[in-house]
C-alpha cells in the first residue's frame, strides 16, 4: 500500500465519519416530524425553516449540559459504556457499499464481519446498565442481553439464505449478484425474519424492552445525562441506519436500479440513499403505530416463530439454488 | 512493515488484557478485559490473512460467549471482590502448573517455526478462503464434524435434564 492509497482510504473514512452524525441528526428530526404527523401535531418547527435546524439545537444542548455521574456508580465503566455502543455502530459503515465502487473496504467475509462487529454493541447497553448501579438500569441491561442473544440467532440464519443465493459473503458481490432479481422477491420469508430480527436488535419499538419507559423508566440510560445520553442516542440511530442499509444491501439490490450500473457514481448512491431512507421511515412508522410487546411474547416470537421460519427459509433457498443449477 | 507494527500492537493488547482479566478485582471488569483480549486475538487472525477465523472469533467468543458470562455475573451481583483462599500449597501448585505450561508453549512455538518470522504461507488469502474451509470441513473431515454436533446435542440434553430436575 503506497502512502497515496493510505491517504485516500483515510480520507474516505473521514468523510463517512463526518457524515454519520449529520445523518443521525436528520434522522432524529425526521423521527420527530413524522411522529408528529402520525399523532396529528406539527412536530418541531421553531429552529430554522420548518424546524430543519432542530437537531443542531439538540446537539448543542446535549454537549453543553453538565455530565452527571451518580455517586454510587462505577465511574470508569459509566463513562466508557456509551462509547462501547457507539463505536461498533459506526465501525460497520466501513463495510457497506454506498454506491458503485463506493465502499471503504470490501472484505471477503463482509457479512460475517458486519454481524460480528454489530453484536458488540450490546455490551455498551449491558455495562451501562450495570455501571449505573440502579435497579431499572440493570434490568434494562439484562433484558438487552437476553434479547440480543435470542434474535441474533434467527438473524444469522436469515443471512445464511442470502449467502447461499449469492454464493459469496462479500457485500459488494452480494449487491452485484442481485442485478437480475432482488433477494426480497426470491426469498420473502428470509427478508421478513431479517426485518423483525433487525428491529429487535436495534431495540426499537415494538421491541424496545431494554428502555421501556412504562415499566423501566428509560431502562439502561435512566441515569445518563448530557453527552453520555447523546452518545447512546448516536449509537442507537447509527444502528438503525446500519440496519436500513443492510436491508437495502442484502435484500433490495443495494445501489442497483435502472441505469445505475452504467451511470455509476451519484446515480447509484442516489438509489442507495432512497431505499435506505424508505426503511428508516418504516422504522419510525412502526414506532408511531405499534404497541410494545410483552417480554414473554418477545421471547416466544424469537424462539418459537422466527427461528423455525428462518430454518424453513434455508430449506427454500437450498431448493431454489439447486433447481436454478 | 506496517503488518509487523500492527502485530506488536495486537499482541500487546491481547497479552495485557489477558493479564488484567485475572488481576481485576471486579468480575465485570474481568469480562470486559476478556472481550478486549479476544478482539486482540481476532486482530492477529485477520493480520495473518484468516479473515474468516477473525470474524468468527469476534462473533462467537467476544460477542456471544462473553455475553453469557456477563449475564450470569450480573445476576449473582458480586459487588464484593472474591475472597481469596490461597494456601501456600495452592500457590506453589499454581505456579508450578503455570510454569510447566509456559515451558510447553515456548517449546511448541520454538519447534513450529523461527521466532516472530513473517507469516509465509499456509492460509490462502483473498478469494475462496471460505470455500476452501467449507470443502475441508464438509468433504475431508465430515465425520468428525458431525460427531462434534452430537457432542453439542448431548450437552443440550444434559442441560434440559438438569433444568427439569426442579
Amino acid at each position: 500500500m503506497t502512502p497515496a492509497d493510505l491517504l485516500f482510504v483515510l480520507l474516505k473514512i473521514l468523510v463517512v465519519l463526518l457524515l454519520i452524525p449529520v445523518t443521525v441528526g436528520f434522522c432524529t428530526l425526521a423521527e420527530r416530524k413524522i411522529l408528529g404527523r402520525i399523532q396529528l401535531r406539527f412536530g418541531p418547527n421553531r429552529a430554522g425553516p420548518f424546524g430543519l435546524l432542530q437537531w443542531m439545537a439538540d446537539a448543542v444542548k446535549l454537549i453543553t449540559k453538565e455530565y452527571l455521574i451518580p455517586g454510587e456508580a462505577d465511574k470508569a465503566l459509566f463513562v466508557i459504556a456509551p462509547l462501547l455502543t457507539m463505536v461498533p455502530a459506526v465501525t460497520v459503515f466501513a463495510l457497506i457499499p454506498f454506491g458503485k465502487g463506493m465502499e471503504i473496504t470490501d472484505v471477503n467475509v463482509g457479512i460475517l464481519m458486519l454481524v460480528a462487529i454489530s453484536s458488540l454493541g450490546t455490551y455498551g447497553i449491558i455495562f451501562g446498565g450495570w455501571a449505573s448501579n440502579s435497579k431499572y438500569s440493570l434490568l434494562g441491561g439484562l433484558r438487552s442481553a437476553a434479547q440480543m442473544i435470542s434474535y441474533e440467532l434467527s438473524m444469522g440464519l436469515a443471512l445464511v439464505g442470502v449467502v447461499m443465493m449469492a454464493g459469496t459473503m462479500s457485500l459488494v458481490e452480494i449487491v452485484e449478484s442481485q442485478k437480475g432479481l432482488w433477494f426480497i422477491v426470491a426469498q420473502p420469508l428470509g427478508f421478513i425474519v431479517f426485518f423483525i430480527s433487525g428491529v429487535a436488535e436495534t431495540n426499537r419499538l415494538p421491541f424496545d424492552m431494554p428502555e421501556a419507559e412504562g415499566d423501566l423508566g428509560a431502562g439502561y440510560h435512566t441515569e445518563y445525562s448530557a453527552m453520555g445520553f447523546g452518545l447512546f442516542q448516536l449509537g442507537e440511530y447509527s444502528a438503525i441506519l446500519t440496519m436500513a442499509a443492510l436491508m437495502t444491501t442484502l435484500f433490495c439490490g443495494g445501489w442497483g436500479g435502472p441505469a445505475a450500473a452504467a451511470l455509476g457514481g451519484a446515480v447509484s448512491l442516489g438509489y442507495f440513499v432512497l431505499k435506505t431512507s424508505f426503511f428508516v421511515f418504516v422504522f419510525i412508522w412502526m414506532r408511531g403505530t405499534l404497541p410494545r410487546v410483552r417480554y414473554d411474547q418477545l421471547m416466544a416470537l424469537g424462539w418459537k416463530v422466527l427461528l423455525p421460519l428462518s430454518l424453513l427459509n434455508i430449506l427454500w433457498v437450498a431448493g431454489y439454488v439447486a433447481l436454478r443449477g | 512493515m506496517m503488518g509487523t507494527a500492527l502485530f506488536f500492537v495486537f499482541a500487546a493488547v491481547t497479552l495485557a488484557a489477558a493479564v488484567l482479566v485475572i488481576t481485576s478485582r471486579s468480575v465485570v471488569y474481568s469480562a470486559l478485559f476478556l472481550i478486549l483480549s479476544f478482539l486482540g486475538v481476532a486482530g492477529l487472525f485477520i493480520l495473518q490473512g484468516a479473515e474468516f477465523l477473525g470474524a468468527v472469533q469476534i462473533l462467537l467468543y467476544a460477542g456471544s460467549i462473553v455475553v453469557m458470562f456477563v449475564f450470569v455475573v450480573m445476576m449473582v451481583n458480586l459487588k464484593e471482590p472474591l475472597v481469596q483462599q490461597w494456601t501456600a500449597f495452592r500457590s506453589v501448585g499454581a505456579y508450578l502448573l503455570g510454569g510447566l505450561m509456559l515451558v510447553e508453549l515456548f517449546w511448541i512455538a520454538g519447534r513450529a517455526r523461527g521466532w516472530l518470522s513473517a507469516p509465509s504461507s499456509g492460509i490462502e488469502t483473498g478469494e475462496g478462503h471460505v470455500e476452501m474451509l467449507g470443502k475441508v470441513i464438509f468433504r475431508e473431515h465430515i465425520l468428525p464434524f458431525e460427531l462434534l454436533s452430537l457432542v453439542l446435542l448431548t450437552a443440550i440434553f444434559g442441560l434440559l435434564v438438569i433444568g427439569r430436575r426442579k
